[in-house]
């Protein structure tokens, strides 16, 4: 069932441009210069019920103002949105109760109190009956391992611990829809893996449907079950991740493993060199390529001990992609 | 109306974080009123007659102590809070909340002018015993119920008043200087500089119908008993009228102003 559907999803901004130096200060003091920007153009997408969708794309592409349209904060150009068979920009109370936005680089959350202050706020926002908030509350600081420390007033936390509080805030009235925008960013590696895996684990317990962006290609890749690749606001892929591998890459991994060291020039040749430690070298060759290079290094005795291939790595052919701006 | 409450005790919460400053607070927020008060005692004193357009000495120190008390339910913070929120982008944060803004922002600052209240409230009870001299004692129970409905109403006022030039940004995005602008204006309106029965004698009827007069000059007068009984309570009703006609442009500025917000910043 689909719970988000977007028809021609476009917005654009307009925006003011000035040159620099003090004379084109005051020339654009009296006499403004606008642009209008799309940031958005003709987005169609369905999203169905329990579903983790990523949305990727480069800076500017239309990732966080997608999410804006969808969650109501913005008023689409043209085109329409229905989310859960509610239009978002009516803002009626019973959807946005539905619904949650957790912005990275926004905290939501008190700073000069504890957090369990601002939890216990949200609680009455979103009429969370006792027993049910009792419960959210000790699932999701365990699950996020922060109980120790719901009593701490939040500006002593870390980064990464006042992203913990955020994901509780906006999980525990249990919202059919999350938002989240950049939820790791600036954090360490320790708590990017503690997050994707509280998302993995919250959307198998209760079919909460996810939309995440992200700069960090292991939070799509470890969490989400779809992509949607944008670039300079238009939809350039809709798909799984290994349909993105299928589709998109060109290459393959090759891992040679040698029983004493050579020389990884010598294999410049069938390859661009990613790698090569412990006498291990690593080769990205082209797909249509490898079963023949394959075949001559085993009839050559060349000291190989193993031979592996594999994907390209996700992250690598989605900036691919983004570089190359290609469009499916 | 639980969540709004709750929000109101929050905020006091949050002002009690701090405990220098709280303390420190108490003392400075102080300064102002001492030196409009030494300021009017020279004028006294230079003027020679002890009456300066009927006001005798107790009732200019009284009328700008109880104003400045009643002051602090002025929630210029509502506008200036809607108004930095429109600009770097973080109304999207509660515009996606089940709740009202205004609301929200109504009692989040009546829980600050509680907490400006007491403050001075308490420190004013600990001097009270050196200028007593100055000032008048003369509230009775009638004016004294209209003086709470009155602070009320104004306290009502202020916020959609602000809230409206706060979201002027909506257009401008920054509103910082119209607002500090209309700031001026209106505290001349409502009588803090002086008071408004000092205005030529036809204007003063229609500057005491003005929604600013129900700020501080109005509940002022209440206290020093100036003001008869019905005409405060018809003035209560002019007050109720401004609350009701502010809602209606509340309304219908936000309803057209948030179509202009392009939630900046990521």
């Amino acid at each position: 069932m689909s719970i988000i559907n977007a028809y021609n999803l476009s917005k654009s901004y307009r925006i003011h441009e000035k040159q620099e130096g003090v004379k084109n200060t005051i020339k654009d003091f009296f006499n403004r210069k606008y642009t209008y920007k799309d940031a958005v153009i003709n987005l169609n997408m369905t999203i169905e019920k329990g579903e983790i969708i990523g949305l990727l794309g480069e800076n500017g592409a239309g990732k966080t103002t997608t999410l804006k349209m969808l969650s109501g904060i913005l008023y689409p150009t043209y085109g329409k949105v229905i989310v859960l068979n509610y239009t978002p920009t009516q803002r009626k109370k019973e959807f946005l109760k539905k619904i949650a936005f957790v912005m990275g680089n926004k905290s939501e959350i008190n700073w000069d109190l504890p957090a369990v202050d601002t939890f216990r706020y949200q609680k009455l926002v979103y009429q969370v009956p006792n027993e049910l908030y009792n419960k959210n509350i000790n699932l999701l600081a365990e699950m996020l391992n922060v109980k120790h420390l719901l009593n701490i007033q939040l500006r002593r936390l870390s980064l990464g611990e006042r992203m913990k509080m955020e994901l509780i805030n906006s999980f525990l009235y249990s919202p059919e829809i999350v938002f989240l925008d950049e939820p790791t960013i600036g954090l360490d590696l320790n708590s990017q893996i503690a997050i994707r895996k509280f998302l993995r684990q919250y959307r198998e317990e209760r079919k909460t449907t996810i939309i995440i962006t992200s700069h960090y290609m292991d939070d799509i890749e470890e969490t989400c079950d779809r992509v949607i690749l944008l670039s300079k606001g238009r939809k350039i892929f809709d798909g799984s991740i290994s349909e993105v591998s299928r589709l998109y890459s060109t290459n393959k991994v090759l891992q040679l493993v040698f029983d004493k060291a050579v020389n990884p020039l010598e294999f410049a040749k069938y390859g661009e060199i990613i790698e090569f430690k412990d006498n291990t070298l690593k080769l990205i060759i082209r797909k249509e390529q490898y079963k023949s290079i394959v075949t001559e290094l085993i009839g050559q005795n060349r000291n190989i001990t193993d031979i592996s291939i594999t994907n390209v790595p996700f992250k690598n052919i989605v900036n691919q992609i983004m570089a190359e701006g290609r469009i499916s | 109306m639980q969540k709004y409450l709750y929000s109101f005790k929050l905020y006091l919460l949050t002002s009690f974080q701090y405990r220098f400053d709280t303390v420190l607070g108490l003392v400075m927020s102080n300064i102002s009123i001492f030196i409009t008060i030494v300021f009017w005692l020279l004028v006294y004193r230079s003027n020679g007659t002890g009456v300066v357009n009927g006001y005798k000495i107790a009732d200019m120190v009284t009328f700008f102590v109880v104003s400045s008390l009643f002051r602090t339910f002025i929630l210029i913070g509502s506008g200036f809070e809607i108004s930095g929120m429109i600009k770097n982008g973080e109304l999207s944060k509660v515009i996606i909340k089940p709740y009202s803004i205004n609301m929200f922002l109504f009692w989040k600052y009546l829980s600050n002018a509680f907490y400006e209240f007491s403050k001075q409230f308490l420190f004013m009870l600990l001097v009270i015993p050196f200028f007593a001299r100055y000032l008048t004692w003369d509230l009775t129970v009638h004016s004294a119920i209209l003086l709470v409905i009155c602070l009320a109403i104004g306290t009502v006022i202020s916020h959609l008043i602000w809230m409206l030039l706060g979201m002027m940004a909506f257009w401008l995005e920054q509103a910082q200087a119209v607002m500090w602008s209309f700031a001026v204006i209106l505290n001349f309106l409502s009588g803090m500089f002086i008071p408004l029965d000092f205005f030529p004698r036809w204007s003063v009827k229609a500057l005491e119908m003005m929604p600013f007069a129900a700020f501080s000059y109005i509940p002022a007068k209440l206290y020093m008993n100036q003001l008869p009984f019905i005409k405060g309570a018809n003035l209560l009703l002019v007050y109720l009228i401004w609350v009701f006609v502010l809602m209606i442009l509340n309304m219908i500025v936000w309803r057209a102003g948030i179509k202009k917000y392009s939630a900046i910043g990521g």
